[in-house]
C-alpha cells in the first residue's frame, strides 16, 4: 500500500532527527533502563509475596525458618536430611527426648540426594551438628537437570526456601538447567500462573500484603503428621494379588549423580568432624521387592564400614505392623504417626548403642529441658514429677474404677497454661472418651472457684500405650487446688 | 538453543556487545567470530552435528567453485558437479531424515503382495534444523550452476553464510544472492534498525509465550487423547492448532529476523498475515514464504512451470506439493497434507474463482474457505498417525461444551486464550491495511507511548505468559 505523503514526510524527518542524535550509546542506555524497569517490577512483586505459594502447606520454608529460629536459641545436636518418608516417618521429639539431644528433621517433599547434599551444607554452615543422619530414600537413579513437574516443582521449593544466598547460587548450575534459574529465584515467574489457577491466594496474597511468614509457636522440629491410620485389611489384600508389587527397588537402583553426592555428603562431615549415620525408613515389607539388590549397589560405591540403621532389611515384623503405614499400595508409601514413633525409639536405641560418645546428653540442662515441655514424648522420657515446672495434680489413681490414670498435670506452655490428663490406655478393646472434664478449684488472680475444665483427647500426641487429653490454654496466672471430680464426657 | 530460553538471553546480548566493540572494524573478524557464535549456538543443541554443517557447507563451496570454473562447454561436467552436490546435500537429509522413513515403507509395500521382511528401525537422531540449512546450502550451488551468481572465494563468509545463528535452525530459508553479500558489508550502527530489531523480537516473544504455548496446552490434550476428546473439544483443537502453528513458526521468523536486524543483516519476511488469504495460490504467496519461493525456483519452475499447459502445470503443482509435504515430515501423513493442499489450490481457486474475488464480503467468505481448508489439511499435519487423523475427523462436532475445560486450560485461561485470538486477528486485519502508516506512526509518536507498548508487551509475557515446568516451549518447526 502507498505510504501517505504526510506519513513518509514525517517518517524522513523522523529518521534524520533520528540519525543524528541516537547513538549505539544511547540504544545501549535505553535498552539497560528497560531492563531496569522490567527486573524492578518482578523484584517488587517477588518482594511483596503477591505469587507466593500457601506458607502453611509449604514444609521445606516452616522448616528452614524453624531451623534459623532454633539455632540461634539452642544447639542443634542431631540434623537429619531427607524428604517427605523422613519427616513422616520419624518423631524427632520423641527422638530427642529418648537421646537427650535436640534432633531436627531437615527435610524437603520428593528431594534428591543432590538437593539433601546443599540442603546438609546449608545446615552445617549454620550451625555444625555433631551427628547427621541421612535418610536413603533419596538416593535413587535421577539427573536434576532432567527432573520434570513434581519433582522439578519441589526441587523449586526446597531451593527457594534456603537461605544462604552464595550457597544457592553455588548449587543452582547443578540443580537446575539454564532455563530453570529464573524460576527457582523468582516466585513471580515460578507461579505466575496462580493469575488462572489459584486467584484466592493470589487475592489473599495481595490483601495481606508483605507479611513476615508466622514462627513456630511451640517446639517444631521439623516433624509433620500427615497419616495417623494405617494399613487397612482392604488394602493389605492388594497384596495378595498374584505378582502385584507396590515398589520394586531393584528398579529405583541409584545413579550416578545420586552416589556423586552421597560422597560428598561423606566428605564434607568427615572435613568438619560430624559423625554420619545412614537411615533407611522401612515401607510395609509386603510392600517392597528388590531390596537387597538396591542396598547391595549402594553397599558397593560405599563400602560396608558406614554406620547404616536400615528397618527395611531386616526388617521388624513385630514392631512395624501394618498400622505404621499409610493406608495404600501405590509406591510412596509413608509411615503413620505410630510408625513413626517406633522409628524414632528404634533410631535411639540404635545412637546408644553405637554412637553414644557422639551425642551430648542434655536431661541435666535446665534450659534445654524447658525447650520440651507439652511437648511430643516429653511424659515418656521425662517424668513431670522431677522436672520441677510442671506441677503434678494427681498420679497413679483409679478414675470412676474404669480409667487408670497416670498423671493430671499443669503445665506452663507457651506463655500460658495447660491441663494434661494421661491416662492408661485400657487393654479391652472398649470405645475411649473424646473428652474428659475435670471439676477443681481454680485460682486466677487471688480469685477461686470452682468450676469445669474440659481437656479433649490429642491421638496424635498418644505416647504409646495411652490417652491423652489436654484443654485449653489457662491464664499464666493459674493455679489449681482440690480436684473435686474427674469424668468421661 | 532456543529463542525463547534463558541461554539465549545471556548469549544474545553477550554476542552482541563483543561484535559491535571489538569486531565491528575488521571484516574478517567479525564474520568469523559470527562464525564461531553460530557454532556456539548450534552446539547447545548437539555439538557432534556441527561436523554435519560443516562438511555440507565446505562441499557447497567447493563444487560451487568447480562448477563455476569448468568452462560452458563442459556442460557434462558443470552438471556432475552439481548432481555431486544435490546427491551429497540430499544424501545427508535421506539418512538422518528418511531412512527409516523408505525402508518401512518400502517394506510395507512388499507386504502388500505377500512378501515378509524383518526390520527394526535405526535409532537415528535428526540434527537440528537439517532441512532448513540444506536448502540454503543447496540454492547456492543451483544459483551458481544457473549463472545466477558468481561463487564466493571467502571460505568464512560462506561458512557464516550458511550457519547464520539467527535463522540457521528454522529459517527464513536465505538466498545466498540476498544474504551472503550482507557479509561482505562493513557495518554500522544503526539505531532504527536495532530498535525496530529489538520490537520484533518482543513481538515474536509474545506470540509465542502469551498464545501459542498457551494453545498448545489445549491442543497436546486433544491430539493426545483423541478417544476422549470429542465434539466441540477436538473441534477446538483443530481450529486453534492452525493458530498455534502460525503464530510459533511466524514468532521464529520474528525473532530471527529482529536479531539479525540487531547485528545490521536483513533477512527475508517469511509471513505476510496468511489466515486474511482470500485465494489458496494466494496463500503460498503469504506463508512460509522463503520456502514457497524456493520450491516456486528451483522446482516448479525448472518443471516447466505453467509454460507447458494446464495439464503439465497440474502435475507440477502436485510434484511441488507433495515434495513440500515430504520436506516437512518423514511421514505419510504429511505427504497427504501436501497433496490436500495442492488439490485446493488446483479445484478450488478456479471452481470458486477465489483469486479475483470482488467486494468485502465475498473477499471474506474466500478467506474463510480458504482458511478452513487449511485447517482442516492441519490434521493431517499435527496427527501422529493416518488412524488418528481419520479418528480425530470422526470426533469432530458441536456436542459436548462442557468438557472443553477439561484439557488443560480452565475456563478463565480459556477465554483469554480467544481473546488473545481475536485481538491477534483484528491486529492482522489493521496491518494488512495500514501496516508501513502504522509503523511510521508509532515510531513517530510520543516516547511514552513506545514505552508503554514495550512494557505493557514484556510484562505480559513475564505475567500472563504460557511458561514453566510442564509447558512445552519448544518450536513445532524444530523438528523438520
Amino acid at each position: 500500500m502507498a505510504k501517505h505523503p504526510v506519513d513518509k514526510a514525517k517518517g524522513k524527518q523522523t529518521n534524520k532527527v533520528l540519525q543524528k542524535v541516537k547513538s549505539h550509546r544511547d540504544f545501549l542506555l535505553r535498552v539497560c533502563l528497560f531492563s531496569v524497569i522490567i527486573v524492578s517490577v518482578v523484584a517488587w512483586t517477588d518482594y511483596r509475596g503477591y505469587f507466593n505459594p500457601d506458607y502453611t502447606n509449604d514444609h521445606t520454608r516452616r522448616k528452614w525458618n524453624a531451623y534459623y529460629d532454633l539455632t540461634r536459641k539452642a544447639p542443634v545436636d542431631v540434623v537429619m536430611i531427607g524428604n517427605s518418608h523422613l519427616y513422616t516417618g520419624l518423631n524427632p521429639e520423641h527422638l530427642s527426648n529418648a537421646l537427650g539431644a535436640t534432633c531436627f528433621i531437615l527435610a524437603s517433599p520428593g528431594t534428591t540426594m543432590t538437593d539433601a547434599y546443599f540442603t546438609l551444607k546449608e545446615a552445617v554452615k549454620v550451625k555444625k551438628p555433631k551427628m547427621v543422619i541421612l535418610e536413603t530414600f533419596t538416593l535413587y537413579d535421577y539427573e536434576s537437570h532432567e527432573l520434570k513437574a513434581g519433582a522439578l516443582s519441589d526441587q523449586f521449593k526446597s531451593f527457594a526456601a534456603r537461605k544462604d544466598v552464595g550457597q544457592k547460587l553455588a548449587s543452582m548450575p547443578v540443580l537446575f538447567q539454564s532455563d530453570n534459574y529464573l524460576p527457582a529465584w523468582s516466585n513471580t515467574i515460578r507461579n505466575h500462573s496462580f493469575i488462572f489457577t489459584d486467584t484466592t491466594q493470589l487475592k489473599q496474597n495481595i490483601l495481606l500484603g508483605r507479611q513476615k511468614p508466622p514462627r513456630e509457636q511451640g517446639l517444631y522440629l521439623g516433624r509433620y503428621i500427615r497419616f495417623t491410620s494405617g494399613l487397612e485389611e482392604n488394602t493389605l489384600k492388594k497384596y495378595d494379588e498374584p505378582g502385584f508389587v507396590a515398589y520394586n527397588y531393584a528398579e529405583k537402583l541409584p545413579g550416578d549423580e545420586a552416589i556423586k553426592y552421597l560422597r560428598k555428603a561423606f566428605a564434607l562431615c568427615k572435613k568438619e568432624k560430624i559423625e554420619l549415620v545412614l537411615l533407611t525408613l522401612p515401607m510395609y515389607h509386603r510392600h517392597v521387592q528388590g531390596y537387597e539388590t538396591y542396598k547391595n549397589e549402594i553397599l558397593k560405591a560405599i563400602g560396608d564400614k558406614q554406620s547404616w540403621l536400615d528397618l527395611q532389611l531386616p526388617y521388624d515384623t513385630t514392631a512395624f505392623t501394618p498400622e505404621s503405614f499409610e493406608n495404600t499400595v501405590a509406591p510412596n508409601q509413608h509411615m503413620t504417626y505410630q510408625g513413626s514413633l517406633v522409628a524414632a525409639y528404634k533410631l535411639a536405641h540404635y545412637l546408644h548403642k553405637k554412637h553414644a560418645k557422639a551425642i551430648p546428653n542434655r536431661l541435666g540442662e535446665r534450659k534445654w529441658i524447658e525447650l520440651f515441655y507439652g511437648s511430643d514424648g516429653y511424659f515418656i522420657n521425662n517424668s513431670p514429677l522431677q522436672d520441677g515446672v510442671s506441677k503434678v495434680l494427681m498420679n497413679n489413681v483409679s478414675v470412676s474404677g474404669t480409667y487408670e490414670l497416670k498423671e493430671l498435670i499443669l503445665v506452663p506452655e507457651r506463655g500460658a497454661k495447660q491441663l494434661i490428663l494421661k491416662l492408661v490406655r485400657p487393654a479391652d478393646q472398649r470405645a475411649v472418651p473424646n473428652a474428659f472434664e475435670v471439676l477443681a478449684d481454680i485460682q486466677v488472680e487471688k480469685q477461686t472457684m470452682t468450676m469445669p475444665v474440659k481437656l479433649v483427647r490429642s491421638p496424635v500426641h498418644e505416647p504409646v500405650g495411652h490417652l491423652l487429653y489436654i484443654s485449653d490454654y489457662l491464664h499464666p496466672e493459674t493455679s489449681i487446688g482440690e480436684i473435686k471430680m474427674i469424668q468421661a464426657r | 538453543m532456543l529463542f525463547n530460553s534463558f541461554d539465549f538471553a545471556v548469549f544474545l546480548p553477550l554476542v552482541y556487545l563483543l561484535y559491535w566493540t571489538l569486531f565491528q572494524k575488521h571484516i574478517k573478524l567479525r564474520n568469523l567470530f559470527l562464525l564461531t557464535a553460530s557454532y556456539v549456538f548450534y552446539g547447545f543443541w548437539d555439538w557432534r552435528f556441527l561436523s554435519l554443517i560443516l562438511i555440507s557447507s565446505l562441499m557447497d563451496y567447493i563444487l560451487a567453485m568447480q562448477i563455476h570454473a569448468a568452462k560452458p562447454e563442459q556442460k557434462s561436467k558443470r552438471k556432475t558437479l552439481l548432481v555431486l552436490s544435490l546427491v551429497l546435500n540430499l544424501g545427508f537429509l535421506g539418512f538422518f531424515k528418511y531412512y527409516n522413513f523408505f525402508v518401512e515403507s518400502f517394506i510395507a509395500t512388499f507386504t502388500l503382495f505377500g512378501k515378509e521382511f524383518s526390520y527394526s528401525p535405526m535409532h537415528i537422531i535428526l540434527p537440528v534444523g537439517i532441512s532448513f540449512y540444506t536448502f540454503q546450502s543447496l540454492s547456492y550451488t543451483l544459483d551458481v550452476y544457473f549463472k545466477k551468481m558468481e561463487p564466493t572465494h571467502k571460505l568464512i563468509n560462506f561458512l557464516a553464510f550458511v550457519s547464520f545463528f539467527p535463522q540457521l535452525v528454522a529459517g527464513p530459508i536465505e538466498r545466498a544472492k540476498k544474504l551472503l553479500p550482507q557479509f561482505d558489508e562493513i557495518k554500522s550502527f544503526d539505531y532504527q534498525a536495532a530498535r525496530s530489531g529489538l520490537l520484533f523480537i518482543l513481538f515474536g516473544l509474545f506470540k509465542k509465550i502469551m498464545i501459542a504455548d498457551r494453545l498448545a496446552v489445549f491442543i497436546n490434550q486433544t491430539y493426545g487423547n483423541i478417544e476422549d476428546a470429542k465434539g466441540i473439544a477436538m473441534l477446538t483443537g483443530v481450529f486453534f492448532f492452525a493458530f498455534q502453528l502460525y503464530l510459533d513458526f511466524s514468532a521464529y521468523s520474528d525473532i530471527a529476523i529482529g536479531t539479525a536486524r540487531l547485528f545490521g543483516f536483513k533477512l527475508s519476511t517469511n509471513f505476510r498475515r496468511p489466515y486474511l488469504s482470500s485465494s489458496f495460490s494466494g496463500f503460498w504467496k503469504r506463508w512460509h514464504i522463503t520456502l514457497s519461493s524456493w520450491f516456486q525456483d528451483y522446482i516448479y519452475i525448472p518443471l516447466g512451470g505453467n509454460r507447458k499447459g494446464a495439464n503439465r502445470k497440474i502435475v507440477n503443482l502436485l510434484v511441488v506439493f507433495f515434495l513440500s509435504g515430504l520436506w516437512h515430515g518423514a511421514s505419510w501423513n504429511f505427504v497427504i497434507w501436501g497433496l490436500i493442499n495442492g488439490l485446493f489450490l488446483i479445484l478450488l481457486d478456479p471452481l470458486f474463482k477465489l483469486e479475483k474475488p470482488s467486494g468485502g464480503m465475498k473477499r471474506f467468505f474466500a478467506a474463510l474457505l480458504v482458511f478452513s481448508g487449511w485447517t482442516l489439511s492441519l490434521i493431517f499435519f499435527r496427527a501422529q498417525t493416518f488412524g488418528d487423523a481419520m479418528l480425530v475427523f470422526q470426533n469432530i462436532g458441536f456436542d459436548g461444551v462442557q468438557a472443553l475445560y477439561d484439557f488443560g486450560l480452565n475456563s478463565r485461561e480459556f477465554t483469554f486464550a480467544l481473546w488473545l485470538i481475536a485481538g491477534m486477528m483484528v491486529y492482522e486485519v489493521i496491518a494488512e491495511k495500514w501496516s508501513e502508516a502504522l509503523q511510521e506512526r508509532f515510531y513517530a509518536g510520543h516516547y511514552l507511548l513506545r514505552w508503554g507498548v514495550y512494557l505493557i508487551l514484556t510484562l505480559s509475557i513475564i505475567y500472563l505468559g504460557a511458561y514453566g515446568a510442564g509447558n512445552d516451549n519448544s518450536f513445532i518447526y524444530f523438528q523438520f
